[in-house]
């Protein structure tokens, strides 16, 4: 992050791929239906704009890292999205009175559409996390990752999982057990660079359950 | 999906979601370019913090385990209490294993009134340390050893002991008692808030219990440990069950004892157990409780406090409250009764202030009175005596002077005419003073005027400081919006008003020393009311906090606002409220919401119940808001704020509830008939739910009778008469509003409008130009002007216009509001397949009902009737309470001759509000305009006309609809006269009224005068463009045609 408020393109590029998806669901999720569901794709390229020009949000990265990431986030684009909503309601022919009437949105749906992206977005970072431990810590671990994605994307059965490997059922389910463990480990990584406050990860992953089950 | 499969064991379903989501293909983003160059893999990489060491300032405090130092943190610049392990405990691996239980035990605890714990960590020498947040205050015994017999001081005692009850109901429903409660672990600080802390004995309940052979093999090792039978805690405080050392008994109930010792202490001056360590615990350890609750029979203390503390000190712990909840609850239930009280006393001395001050004006006359015929008696009778020469007489002329001035002043006096008084002593003390009176009259009368002179000015200076503190009261009343609860909310603004109302008063609360702010703020002797703005105020400043502000002001705004918020919790000291305040300073949504989804919210005291309501609204949790304003609302019927706020929450929220909360702002209107703000929150309302004339107008009209030149109501007034085609009063308005800066382009645009609509195509021109000035990019005004200057007849040709309007369309991409004018403008041009794409387009991003009105309308006039009935009914379904979608319905299906179906529609839209003018005059208009030919219910539709012209005898346009009606009716006589008075009224603008008195004319007879109306009415379209109206101009050559 500190790279990217550098300038440093590479980084720049990580940080914009990696919080899009959370950027553009609260937008959607405010504008729906709305005139300006159309300016989307503008409104995220300014959101990133607005975090990485000279003076610009992440120069304030001290205080999301002091207040979690998630809340600075969710102020940064609800800004700019106030910004293109005053600046629709400047163009229109009619009062800003009457168009506000327009602009009135479910702030508590939207704000919940933001913490569910938000979360789908921790996931996986957490995800790319035990990929990039399980790379380290060799051939076992990068199976068990391959384990997750066997059993929890094409849905198959541990016991057939332990055939195609040609082992024993019951070792396949210890090692998917081991599995979780790792990627539980895995997102509490995740949360901690984006909470520092060591006391709110614990309760920032329970949050995170919580959001997606709901 | 979420759930687990038989495969994933014991794994928590929850978790089983998780990992599905987190190895679910990513979504692939839309083909936009991004920000940032794109590069290789993604690759996630965290960051490592590279903490600074902390720099220690001191010992604060040495415990059984540790040292709390005073340290300061360099990574975020702010000063922690950091506790340390005892040098010597850290080869105990128990010692060690226990206080890293602590931090984490702390840790997993986060309330208000639990000391947070910010880091872990362990030193160079390996020992482990903890920061936490440092707490300047005392601790709870201090205070006790000071204030406890203070009667006066014990309510503040309470709602801190709520403070700790509340923790530890907190730690409880967390499965973690606490065992070591008492006064000294619990911290007061300096604005108010508590703090309960050491948590060095505290035991999660439920966890793994060791085994015998892992608690005997751990004592080998370590002395410290706890085993059974050991006792641990201390006594003054200490449950029998914990003082026997039965540890395996202890559960949520030996914190409960705790509370109830805190709350001896607290009524009686004293805890429950007296006397060294060792002779305590043995007491503790039998329960010998007598004494102790000889002392509680014998305080000074309500029955309830009493109750509640002898139930929580049962020696049987069956016999006590089962939680701390439930003892936070039953005090927060007396504390509540205490306020009410409390605010019922202020109310009857209000109530009896007033009476008495009747009563002392009627005394300090009668003092007056007296003290006046003293002075004159004495005045007088030195006269008579002295009455004996010329010099004699001369002094006794001067007395009569005098006395006469004296009599004066008395007056002003006993009429408290505090200034006019001052004048008159002067007068007084000047002929006093002079040669003429007697020297026993004049002393005597100086002396007298000297203590009427003190009196007055004190009289004065303290009338003066009352009104300042009304106006200052009134003043915070115009300012305070239920925060976020208002359309054109803007904290900015609010701040700077805020500022600016306590600056008028010389109080600067946001800057000043915080102790002198205090002082004055309480010398005005309004502390809830002042403490309700500062609350607001302090919200206010951390909505621009989270705002979109450079770091260093963000830091100036919450410094700002924990000042404000301390002022507030020191003039309103209320540990639910304080507890709100931190969350307001921290953001912390979801704790106010947690506050917020209390059962008992419908008990809280007013001033909670409307704070939480105002803090959720500004953080739009506007379902939360409501439910706590709603409950204020029930509980306090005839309280305005309750009412306003309310009100306002009600319009907004979705799904909007009008009705109620037009009731409500009514309601809180009839409370207070002067307020500005309640009218402009009606305003709000009747112009987007049913744009009602007659409720608007004398609103807008009142707000110009307090604000005169207020831009936003001469604008209201100016819509109105638009509505009403009455043009020209229109722009008088609009003028009006144009002379108020922040108006000035919405006004212009008004006056452009009405400029066209009138026909009046220069001044047009004009108004476009000058809102260009105003806002450079607005492609709709540019399109609009060159429009305007072809109407005006300067030279720009139809190529031009249609250039300007493709241009237009260009600029405004996928602007669903503009598309919609422009396609108004395209289908005024006769270009109805443009006006067509324009709706189109217009559609996919503005799904408002209005978009389907005009393409049911464009889809008409290309001859498409069954099309043109599917656009108007999509635009019903869109939103039936849209009226003009339901007139499209009608005009089609009466075009397509479906009149069997027209009943259902014809209903919903009588229905429909029926009391409403506009939509009486759309049902007229349908009835008798529109669709002449269907000759639908025309008797009611006169009816309707006759009763609109009773209540707008001078509208031009309502005349007109009347004499449609009777021309309905076939009743041509009264048509004619109807007519006629329309256009006596409107005599250039409308070629309606015209057009159709010629028919009137033609059905009397009377074809000259016929031919004579039809002409001015062509040459009028004519000059007004109408041509390019295709039904006009087919209804005039259908006329033209007849007539010849």
């Amino acid at each position: 992050m500190r790279a990217a408020r550098g300038g440093d393109s590479a980084a720049q590029e990580r940080f914009a791929r990696q919080y899009m998806p959370v950027v553009k669901a609260y937008l959607a999720e405010r504008w729906r239906g709305g005139a300006l569901a159309e300016e989307i794709d503008d409104a995220h390229q300014e959101v990133f704009v607005e975090c990485f020009r000279g003076g610009g949000a992440l120069e304030r990265f001290e205080e999301a890292e002091r207040r979690g990431f998630r809340p600075f986030l969710f102020a940064v684009v609800r800004n700019v999205a106030r910004r293109f909503e005053e600046r629709r309601a400047a163009r229109s022919e009619l009062a800003p009175s009457v168009l506000l009437d327009e602009l009135e949105f479910d702030a508590q749906g939207v704000s919940t559409m933001f913490d569910r992206a938000w979360a789908f977005s921790l996931l996986r970072e957490a995800a790319q996390i035990q990929r990039l431990r399980a790379a380290e810590l060799g051939a076992e671990a990068l199976r068990r990752v391959e384990l997750l994605e066997l059993r929890l994307t094409h849905d198959l059965p541990i016991r057939e999982i332990a055939a195609r490997w040609n082992e024993a059922p019951e070792r396949v389910h210890r090692e998917y057990a081991r599995a979780r463990e790792e990627f539980r480990a895995a997102l509490v990584e995740a949360l901690a660079f984006h909470q520092p406050d060591p006391r709110s990860a614990e309760q920032e992953c329970q949050r995170l359950l919580a959001v997606i089950s709901s | 999906m979420s759930e687990a499969l038989p495969d994933d064991g014991e794994a928590d379903p929850r978790w089983v979601a998780a990992m599905r989501h987190a190895f679910a293909p990513a979504p692939q983003p839309r083909a936009t370019q991004p920000v940032a160059q794109r590069s290789g893999d993604t690759e996630i990489t965290t960051i490592p913090r590279e903490k600074k060491a902390f720099e220690p300032r001191g010992e604060i405090a040495r415990g059984g385990m540790g040292v709390v130092m005073l340290a300061f943190d360099p990574e975020l610049g702010r000063e922690v209490a950091l506790k340390i392990l005892r040098e010597d405990l850290s080869a105990s691996s128990t010692a060690v294993r226990r206080f890293l239980d602590e931090a984490r035990i702390s840790g997993q605890l986060q309330h208000p009134c639990i000391v947070p714990v910010y880091e872990v960590g362990r030193l160079l020498d390996a020992r482990p340390y903890f920061a936490m947040k440092l707490v300047r205050g005392h601790t709870l015994a201090a205070l006790l050893e000071t204030n406890a017999k203070r009667a006066d001081e014990r309510v503040e005692l309470l709602r801190v002991f709520l403070s700790v009850a509340q923790a530890i109901a907190y730690a409880h429903s967390r499965g973690v008692i606490h065992r070591d409660l008492k006064p000294a672990n619990v911290m007061v600080g300096d604005f108010g808030e508590v703090q309960v802390f050491d948590w060095g004995l505290a035991k999660v309940l439920g966890a793994r219990e060791e085994t015998h052979e892992e608690i005997v093999r751990a004592a080998d090792e370590d002395p410290l440990r706890s085993l059974p039978g050991m006792v641990a805690g201390t006594p003054a405080y200490m449950a029998p069950e914990q003082a026997r050392g039965d540890v395996d008994a202890l559960d949520e109930r030996c914190d409960v004892f705790a509370l109830g010792g805190i709350l001896c202490h607290v009524l009686t001056g004293e805890p429950p157990y007296r006397g060294s360590k060792a002779s305590s615990i043995e007491r503790a350890a039998q329960a010998r409780l007598e004494p102790a609750l000889e002392r509680l029979r014998a305080a000074d203390a309500d029955r309830e406090l009493v109750v509640l503390a002898t139930e929580c000190l049962a020696p049987d712990p069956a016999q006590r409250p089962r939680t701390a909840r439930a003892v936070a609850e039953r005090l927060q239930a007396y504390l509540a009764s205490v306020e009410e009280r409390a605010h019922r006393a202020q109310i009857d001395a209000v109530e009896a202030r007033v009476k008495a001050q009747g009563e002392r004006r009627s005394r300090r006359l009668t003092v007056a009175l007296a003290t006046s015929v003293f002075g004159a008696a004495a005045i007088v009778l030195g006269g008579w005596a002295w009455v004996r020469s010329e010099r004699e007489q001369r002094e006794r002329a001067a007395d009569a002077r005098l006395t006469v001035s004296l009599e004066e002043a008395r007056t002003a006096i006993a009429n408290e005419a505090w200034s006019e008084a001052l004048v008159t002593i002067d007068a007084a003390r000047a002929i006093a003073a002079g040669s003429g009176p007697s020297e026993r009259s004049a002393s005597e009368a100086l002396r007298w005027l000297e203590q009427l002179e003190q009196h007055a000015r004190r009289e004065l200076e303290a009338r003066r400081f009352q009104r300042e503190t009304e106006e200052l009261l009134g003043a915070l009343d115009g300012v305070r919006e239920p925060m976020g609860l208002t359309r054109e909310y803007s904290p900015a603004r609010t701040h700077a008003d805020y500022a600016a109302s306590f600056a008028r008063v010389g109080l600067d609360p946001a800057t000043a020393e915080p102790a002198t702010a205090l002082e004055s703020l309480r010398a005005r002797q309004a502390d809830g009311a002042l403490a309700a703005a500062l609350d607001e105020w302090s919200g206010v400043c951390v909505r621009i906090a989270d705002g979109d502000i450079q770091r260093s002001e963000r830091e100036t705004w919450l410094q700002r606002a924990a000042r404000l918020s301390s002022l507030a919790s020191a003039l309103d000291p209320d540990p639910q409220r304080d507890r709100m305040r931190a969350a307001i300073l921290r953001s912390d949504v979801s704790e106010l919401v947690r506050m917020g989804e209390a059962e008992d919210v419908d008990s809280w005291p007013s001033q909670s119940q409307l704070l939480l309501g105002n803090f959720l609204g500004a953080f739009g949790q506007s379902q939360h808001a409501l439910r706590a304003l709603e409950a204020g609302q029930r509980a306090h019927r005839d309280d305005f704020t309750f009412l306003y706020n309310l009100g306002c929450a009600l319009s907004l929220t979705m799904p909007r509830r009008w009705a109620e909360s037009t009731r409500y702002l009514t309601a809180a209107l009839a409370l207070r008939p002067d307020s500005v703000q309640v009218r402009r929150r009606l305003i709000d309302i009747f112009s987007y739910w049913d744009a009602d004339w007659r409720s608007l107008e004398p609103l807008a009209a009142e707000i110009l009778e307090r604000l005169p030149g207020d831009g936003e109501a001469l604008r209201i007034l100016g819509d109105v008469r638009f509505w009403r085609r009455e043009f020209r009063a229109a722009i008088e308005f609009y003028e009006q509003a144009a002379l108020d800066p922040r108006n000035e382009y919405y006004a212009r645009r008004s006056i452009a409008a009405a400029a066209k609509a009138s026909g009046d195509f220069a001044r047009e021109v004009l108004e476009r130009e000058r809102c260009l000035e105003l806002v450079a990019f607005d492609p709709w005004t540019r399109s609009e002007l060159v429009r305007a200057r072809r109407d005006a007849g300067e030279p720009v040709t139809d190529a031009d216009v249609r250039a300007a309007l493709a241009k237009t369309e260009l600029d405004l991409g996928l602007d669903g509001n503009a598309l919609e004018n422009l396609a108004d403008t395209y289908r005024a041009e006769g270009d109805l397949t443009s006006a067509l794409r324009a709706l189109e387009a217009s559609r996919c991003s503005f799904d408002h009902p209005s978009v389907y009105e005009g393409l049911s309308i464009v889809t008409r006039l290309r001859g498409d009737l069954v099309g043109a009935l599917e656009q108007a009914r999509l635009g019903v379904a869109n939103d039936a309470t849209y009226l003009p979608n339901r007139l499209e319905e009608l005009r089609c299906l009466a075009l397509l001759g479906r009149e069997a179906e027209l009943a259902l529609p014809l209903e919903a839209l009588v229905a429909w509000t029926p009391q409403n003018d506009v939509d009486r005059l759309a049902y007229v208009e349908f009835l008798g305009f529109d669709a002449p030919e269907l000759a639908l219910r025309p008797e009611r539709a006169a009816e309707c006309a006759r009763e609109l012209v009773r209540r707008f005898p001078k509208a031009p346009r309502i005349l007109c609809m009347q004499g449609l009606c009777d021309v309905q009716r076939g009743a041509w006589s009264e048509a004619r006269s109807a007519l006629e008075r329309a256009l006596a009224l409107d005599r250039d603008n409308d070629p309606d009224v015209r057009l159709y008195l010629a028919r009137v004319l033609c059905e009397l007879g009377e074809l000259d005068g016929a031919r004579e109306q039809l002409t001015a009415a062509l040459a009028l379209a004519s000059e007004q463009r109408l041509r390019s109206v295709p039904h006009r101009a087919r209804q005039l050559d259908m006329l033209a045609q007849r007539l010849r």
